[in-house]
Formats: C-alpha cells, sequence, structure tokens
C-alpha cells in the first residue's frame, strides 16, 4: 500500500508497486513450474465509484477485465473531508484452460470530494500508454467540475442513466453533452444495453417484409415500466425506447403531458399523428411495448414474462404466436462487458438520447 | 426503392447481421453431424438471437421419423453435444418448436412430392417470401442426385433465395470433382453453391486476414526478400477411428490437404484484396492457387512426400498401426502423412517455397503455420547469432489459438550470449471468451448469403489440377515408396531426408 502526501499521489511508488507485483507472480509461476504468465492489455479502464461495496465492486470488475484485459484505474471517491489521496495496487488473475493464466492490474486510489480537481492529474501519468481510456461513471452522474476533468482525458465515457434520481435536467444535459460531437469522445449509457433485447426483438417483427408497411401505418405506442427514476419522472428506459423507435421513424414530438403516473406524448409523423403513453407501474425495468395501428386491430406486443420476452402479433383479430427469448441481465459489470466491445461512436443511441431529451423537455414546458 | 425496403429499426442493433426470414432444409438429417454439430450450432445462434426472426428448420432422411422424434431426438443431441449454460427449458422448446421433419427417399417421385408439399407448409410459418437453404449432410455421392431432384421437383428454384450448402469432400480428384460441379451448376449458379470447409470458420484462420491486411508491420516483410519459407501443418494425434472405410479411399492428401490446408494457404499467400467483399477475397485467394506451378510427373518424388503409421503408442498408451484398424483393407497403401512442396511463381514469392503437411497418429494435435524468415545477413554475434534459430512468426490455429513471434534476446550477464525468445499472444486467453463454433459462423453466413468463408468452384478445381498428378503417380505405384512411421512420432525419417537438401527442418509443433 501507498500512501502519499496529501498533495498528490507517489506515481513512481506505484509503478515500482506495479513491477513488483509482476515479478512476484512471475516468481511464484516459475517456482510452482507452471506456463508463463500471460499478460495482456488492450484498454485502460477507469472507474469513479463511491467507497462502498468495494470487494464487490473489485471482483465485478475482475470479471469485466477477463473478457477485456487492460489496467483498471479504481477511483474511490468518498464523502470524507480532507481524506487525502492514496493507492495501492492489486493483481486479478483468471485461469483459462490448461492452467494457462491471465493478470490484471487495479490500481486503487482513495480521494476525498475536495481532490476532484486533482483526481484527472493524478490517474492520468497512471495510463498504459497509447491504449485507449474508458471512463465508466458508476455514481450518480454529477456533472461537476471531477466529471469534465476525467471526460477530457477519457476517449470514452460510460454512465448508467438508470441512476438519474429526481434532477430530470441530468438527462437533458448528459443529452447535450453527448451532441457536443467532441471528436474522437464517445458515450455510452448501460441504460441503452438493458434496452438490446427488447430493441432487438420489437425491430424483428419488422424483418418480416409483410409486416413493415405497418409501420407506416401505427397510431399509438404504450409503453409500461418500473419506475427507475425518481418520482414524477417518466421511466428512463420508456423514454429511450420511445425515443428510438420516434428517432428510427422521423416522428417529431408535438406535446408532452403527464396525468397521475401516466405521460402522454403525441407525435407528428408526415401528416399523421401517433398518440404514445408511458405508465409506470409496480417493478422494475421495461414491462410492455405495444405498437398498434388501424384502431388497436393490428397489434405488435413484446411483454416480460419472468425470466423471458415473449412477442405477439395480432392481425385483424389474428394471432401470431411469439417467439420466447431470454431476457438479457441486469448485473452492470455485464453491461459493461457488452459495452466495451464496441469502440465505435453509437449514433443510434445518441438520437435516441437526443429524443429522449426532446420530450422531457417538452414536459417541463 | 420503398421507403421501407429495408427494415428501419434494425440500424444499429448491435445484432446487424441478421439473416431474413428462411427455411433451412437438411438432407441427411438423422446423421450424427446434424446432432452433433449442425442442430447446436443452430441453438446457440438462437440463444444469441442472430436466427432469422421467422425461421424454421425442415429435417429429412430416409429414416422413418416425425416432427415429434426428431424433436426428440435433437433434444437429446442438444443436452449431449449443444451449450445449455444460461438456457432453460422453455428457451430448448422454443427452438425444437421451429424444427420439423419429414422421410424422403430422392428416387422415389412421390416422396419428393411430399417433401415440396411439406417445404410449402412449413414456409407459410415464415410469413415471407420463401428464401430456402438446403444443406447436403450426406454422403457425396448423392449430392449431385439430390439437387437434380431439388430441380426436377420444382424445388430448387422459388420467389426467394434459394442456396445450397455443400459439405466436403468436393469430389476425389480432378475429374470428378468436375463432373460433381457440372451437376451442381446445371441446377444452381455458383453464387448459390456454398461449399463449407469448417476450418474457415475457426477464428484463427479467418484471424490471418486480420493479421495480415490490418496490420501494416507485416506487409514490407511478407515476400521473398524476407520470408525463406512457410510451413503449415495440421497434426492429428488420433487416429482413422471408426472413419477407416472412408478413410481408406481417401488419403490424409484428399481429407486435409486439399480443402483445409490449400484454404489456409491461399489467406497466407494472397495478395491483398481491393475489399472485403466475398468475391475481391475469394478472386484473390484463387489467384495465388493457380500461381502455384503445376506438378511434373519426374518432380512428383521431390514435390511431394507419403507415409503410413505402424504401432506404436499415443499419450503412453498403445495403438494399432495403420493397417490393422477397423475396416482398413490390411495390404493397404493409403497415405496417413502426406508433404507437399508448393512453388508460387509470383513476383511476392518467387523461391519461397510453402510446405504443406499433414498426418494421424503424431504425438499431438496441432494445425499451425509458421513463417520462417531468412537469417540476419551478417553474423555480428558469431555463432551465438549463426543462422539457427532464426526468426519466426507462428500462427497457431488449434489447439491454443494464438500468434507467437520468434526473436532473439541478450541472456543478462557480462557476456553478449543470445537466446531465442518466444513472444505469445493467446488468443482465447487474451479476450478471455470462447471462440464461436466454426459451424454457427458458417451457416449464419449461408443464412446472409455471404460466401467469403467457404470455397469457390474455380479455387477448388485448382487445387485438384495441382494435386491429381500426385495421387494418380501415388495410386499407380501402389506400396512402392511409401515410407513408415511409428505412431506416436514426428513422422518418417525420410520427411527429415526430404527436407534437408535444402538446409530446413520440419517444425515440431
Amino acid at each position: 500500500m501507498s500512501t502519499a502526501e496529501r498533495a498528490g499521489l507517489d506515481v513512481r511508488d506505484i509503478q515500482k508497486q506495479l513491477r513488483q507485483l509482476w515479478e512476484d507472480l512471475a516468481a511464484v509461476k516459475a517456482e510452482d513450474g507452471q506456463e508463463a504468465l500471460v499478460r495482456s492489455c488492450v484498454l485502460n479502464l477507469l472507474v469513479y465509484s463511491s467507497g462502498a461495496d468495494v470487494a464487490a465492486l473489485s471482483t465485478g470488475l475482475a470479471e469485466v477485465t477477463s473478457e477485456h484485459p487492460g489496467r483498471v484505474l479504481l477511483l474511490l471517491v468518498s464523502e470524507r473531508p480532507n481524506a487525502g489521496m492514496s493507492a495501492h495496487v492489486t493483481a486479478q488473475c483468471h485461469r483459462f484452460g490448461k492452467g494457462r493464466q491471465v493478470c490484471c492490474e487495479q490500481i486503487w486510489i482513495e480521494a476525498g470530494l475536495h481532490d476532484g480537481g486533482r483526481l484527472a492529474s493524478a490517474v492520468s501519468p497512471l495510463f498504459v500508454s497509447d491504449l485507449p481510456v474508458v471512463l465508466w461513471w458508476r455514481e450518480q452522474p454529477r456533472l461537476g467540475e471531477s466529471f469534465r476533468d476525467l471526460l477530457e482525458i477519457s476517449d470514452r465515457i460510460i454512465v448508467d442513466s438508470c441512476k438519474l434520481n429526481s434532477s430530470s435536467g441530468l438527462l437533458v444535459e448528459l443529452a447535450a453533452l453527448a451532441d457536443q460531437k467532441s471528436p474522437g469522445k464517445l458515450f455510452s449509457d448501460l441504460a441503452w444495453g438493458r434496452l438490446s433485447a427488447w430493441r432487438r426483438q420489437i425491430s424483428a417483427f419488422f424483418d418480416v417484409a409483410g409486416f413493415r408497411p405497418h409501420l407506416d401505418r401505427l397510431e399509438e405506442v404504450r409503453l409500461s415500466a418500473g419506475q427507475d427514476q425518481g418520482e414524477g419522472l417518466p421511466s428512463v428506459r420508456a423514454l429511450l425506447t420511445l425515443g428510438w423507435l420516434a428517432s428510427r421513424l422521423d416522428w417529431s414530438p408535438r406535446r408532452a403531458s403527464r396525468a397521475g403516473r401516466t405521460w402522454s406524448i403525441e407525435f407528428a409523423a408526415g401528416k399523421r399523428s401517433v398518440r404514445t403513453t408511458i405508465e409506470i407501474r409496480k417493478g422494475d425495468g421495461l414491462q410492455k411495448v405495444s405498437l398498434l395501428g388501424s384502431r388497436g386491430s393490428d397489434v405488435f406486443e413484446v411483454r416480460r414474462a419472468g425470466e423471458h420476452l415473449v412477442s405477439e402479433v395480432r392481425l385483424e383479430g389474428d394471432r401470431t404466436p411469439g417467439r420466447l427469448v431470454r431476457h438479457e441481465a441486469d448485473d452492470e459489470f455485464q453491461l459493461l462487458a457488452r459495452e466495451l466491445e464496441i469502440m465505435s461512436r453509437d449514433r443510434v443511441y445518441e438520437q435516441a438520447l437526443q429524443m429522449a431529451a426532446k420530450i422531457i423537455s417538452l414536459g417541463q414546458n | 426503392m420503398s421507403r421501407l425496403s429495408v427494415n428501419p429499426l434494425s440500424e444499429g442493433l448491435r445484432l446487424e447481421r441478421r439473416p431474413e426470414p428462411s427455411v433451412l432444409l437438411i438432407f441427411g438429417a438423422s446423421g450424427d453431424l446434424v446432432a452433433r454439430k449442425l442442430v447446436p450450432a443452430l441453438y446457440s445462434l438462437s440463444q444469441q438471437n442472430l436466427l432469422p426472426a421467422r425461421w424454421a428448420l425442415l429435417g429429412t432422411s430416409r429414416t422413418d421419423w416425425d416432427d415429434d422424434r426428431f424433436r426428440a431426438e435433437m433434444k437429446a443431441a442438444l443436452e449431449k453435444f449443444g451449450d445449455l449454460q444460461g438456457s432453460d427449458g422453455a428457451l430448448v422448446d422454443e427452438f425444437l418448436k421451429s424444427l420439423f421433419y419429414i422421410r424422403s427417399d430422392t428416387e422415389d417421385a412421390q416422396s419428393m412430392g411430399d417433401l415440396k408439399s411439406r417445404l410449402e407448409e412449413v414456409e407459410k410459418l415464415c410469413l415471407d417470401r420463401p428464401n430456402r437453404l438446403f444443406y447436403l449432410s450426406t454422403p457425396p455421392s448423392v449430392f449431385a442426385t439430390i439437387a437434380e431432384q431439388l430441380k426436377e421437383h420444382g424445388i430448387a428454384r422459388s420467389d426467394g433465395f434459394t442456396r445450397v450448402i455443400v459439405e466436403k469432400p468436393f469430389g476425389t480428384d480432378l475429374q470428378s470433382m468436375r463432373e460433381l460441379n457440372r451437376r451442381l451448376l446445371a441446377v444452381f449458379d455458383e453464387e448459390q453453391i456454398y461449399r463449407i470447409d469448417h476450418y474457415l470458420g475457426k477464428e484463427t484462420v479467418q484471424n490471418i486476414l486480420v493479421m495480415r491486411f490490418a496490420n501494416a508491420i507485416y506487409e514490407p516483410l511478407w515476400n521473398r526478400h524476407y520470408i525463406d519459407h512457410v510451413q503449415i501443418t495440421a497434426a492429428e494425434s488420433i487416429g482413422v477411428g471408426k472413419r477407416g472405410g472412408y478413410y481408406d479411399r481417401v488419403g490424409a492428401l484428399r481429407d486435409m490437404i486439399q480443402n483445409h490446408l490449400f484454404q489456409v494457404f491461399s489467406l497466407m499467400a494472397m495478395e491483398p484484396p481491393v475489399s472485403l467483399q466475398a468475391g475481391a477475397i475469394r478472386d484473390e485467394k484463387t489467384k495465388v492457387v493457380r500461381a502455384v506451378r503445376p506438378v511434373a510427373v519426374e518432380e512428383i518424388d521431390s514435390l511431394a512426400l507419403r507415409a503410413q503409421y505402424t504401432s506404436g503408442s499415443i499419450e503412453g498408451g498403445p495403438v494399432p498401426g495403420y493397417r490393422e484398424e477397423e475396416r482398413v483393407d490390411p495390404d493397404s497403401s493409403t497415405e496417413t502423412y502426406a508433404a507437399v512442396k508448393l512453388r508460387v511463381d509470383s513476383w511476392r514469392w518467387a523461391g519461397v517455397p510453402f510446405y504443406l503437411r499433414s498426418a494421424k497418429r503424431l504425438p499431438r494435435r496441432a494445425s499451425e503455420v509458421v513463417v520462417h524468415f531468412k537469417p540476419a545477413p551478417h553474423a555480428l554475434f558469431g555463432a551465438d547469432g549463426s543462422n539457427r534459430d532464426t526468426n519466426r512468426l507462428i500462427l497457431r490455429i488449434q489447439p491454443d489459438e494464438g500468434v507467437t513471434v520468434k526473436f532473439r534476446a541478450k541472456l543478462p550477464g557480462q557476456d553478449l550470449r543470445l537466446r531465442g525468445v518466444n513472444m505469445d499472444f493467446d488468443y482465447g486467453a487474451s479476450f478471455g471468451r470462447k471462440s464461436a463454433d466454426a459451424y454457427q459462423r458458417l451457416l449464419l453466413d449461408a443464412m446472409l448469403g455471404d460466401p467469403t468463408l467457404f470455397a469457390r468452384g474455380d479455387l477448388v478445381e485448382a487445387s485438384w489440377e495441382l494435386l491429381t498428378p500426385i495421387l494418380e503417380s501415388w495410386q499407380e505405384r501402389g506400396a512402392k515408396g511409401l515410407a513408415y512411421y511409428e505412431a506416436g512420432t514426428w513422422g518418417p525419417a525420410e520427411a527429415d531426408r526430404w527436407l534437408a537438401p535444402e538446409g530446413r527442418a520440419w517444425r515440431r509443433p
């Protein structure tokens, strides 16, 4: 463990600890007559988290780095004032068939909230050179100084907008941030990853060419979802789903209103109008998405049933049995691992987010 | 083009490669390949949501099964050979609902009519234009007959796409390959024929393209100026097992070199394609196979070598010799070890031989490509820096897929002593994820209409043109000139002597 003076971190000491760590691991291997240690590195993963639940966080990140090997810099920022910065290094090793072992290093940096402005300069010298820096902002996004500083030194930012609380302006701010089009900066959201299976199932209806014309005849979309952000706000997942549909189908939001636990949003789709509702129910996540046409007699529906998603088409009363697929896990580490598979800009997400922000803004006017 | 000619909701999905609704009609559906490989691969695709939104498998064979029996057999196959991790009974049952079966006999017109009716009935479930993918998982002797029957009964054409997947071997020599091709091409266009070679579905074989053409550091070295020779090896520790009857008619040259190793050779030696389009890649692969200098009869012994294993031991246990194997002719002269030397007449490769070898009953299973670089032009470091132990780039195809670069480094100490060291990249360990089974990739590509990883007729024909004189010579001479090696060794002494005059030696994988 290296604890530096309050002014900052002793980077040389951390680098020395890292070197020693690898030499010790290699020596153990050699003594045991095992195969050589394999070290791989494809990214720097910078994690901003509160100090809570550190053991689970470290284990979860080890799982992520088993798929995306790299150096993890874990920023544990506590509420305590004047806590000072300290660091120590650990290695997480994984076995792969025939005793091969791959190890990834984690550098834990503990800091206080007051250190926020100095975090970026503390971690920058610790990045593995020439590899992308991915910032996972694990907390409720606080678009303050530390967030913006860390954003500056990162190539990609991953947030979880499901963690938004009652401050509805944050989603709009995130949308603005993603829209800044800073060259080389990528923006991702675990909430979007949670919708992958839903989007695939909804999209799959219209892989059938015969169903595609129904998209131009949709009159109504109904979504129901659990409350995943503060009271008085529509579900982020429902908003992003609606934002996705609207942006893909060239709909423009006209007005939004709220009555009790139901949000109503009206879109212009060319010369038509499309009525949409988001109903907040008990439970969590998205629960049902129904696309309706022909005054409700044509229905394309995906709903959650326990661990599965079930899809169904009803046309003029004729029911076509739907497909049953697994509902993807909600585990944040699995979602993070999936996000790290893609290192390019997700414009479809960005457009969905912009649309969701427009809906919120309309609802607030 | 109509506004909705493509699905606007599919854009940006992380599974953009989802094929159109279709029916997969498998001939030989009661066979081993379907249970062991095809159905488990299809189930895995369904779990990754990669199958078409509307999809069905119609199995057929002479076996008298119905839908229920086929589903029960496939359920058992999934339990035995499938990856059911993260799955549950409901998802398996959902998948099995898409499986159908009808008994058929290609020699019986009534039966083929019934097959057509059943296919059309199943297609209605896909709610779209009839897209048909045929999979011929049958003995090669009936490939052409099935294709002709499909045409005769109006099954080979539809309003949607029709494609046919053909398992290897694609002929047994140049003449039989041409005959098979002629009969298949009388029914399907070349673009509709997908000759499956599961080697091409392996992640590390595809990685050859990435390594060569996504990394600028290799290209300047990838020629006669820096490369001395290339060895492509497919070694197996197993014998012929229960395939003795088949293998005895085929041998190592036909079974492995003509197809798998020629595909790997073409990827290693091809010129950069102008794009990743299937046509562009396959054109370059065919061009380089056509650039291989034909083998003259008098050169055969200097360009090809064959041997057969005798009894020995593998992993500490005794194993019989080839001629003692089940269903093998006791006087057989079939080669279980084959090596060929290819000379490529091109500016890039003039004077750089490619050695292809494949054998059974070697000490371990290993498939790899080894690029042997030329030694440094001046031996600055004396004996330690001699021409032995030159730089090598090793692409390990299986097992332990990955890349190794061999280079020299100074040993720590006051003396200037050099040692060869290996720098390893382990594909599985580095990315911590199991590669998809080759059949998953290839079945999906066939549904998508992407033939990049399938063998095109002209390349197959070019490879047979090169190898047929060798096969004819070996057949004519029988056991005369056949070398022998003890099972569990790295091949016959003749193989070492064959290479030694050129100042080269086989790498031991």
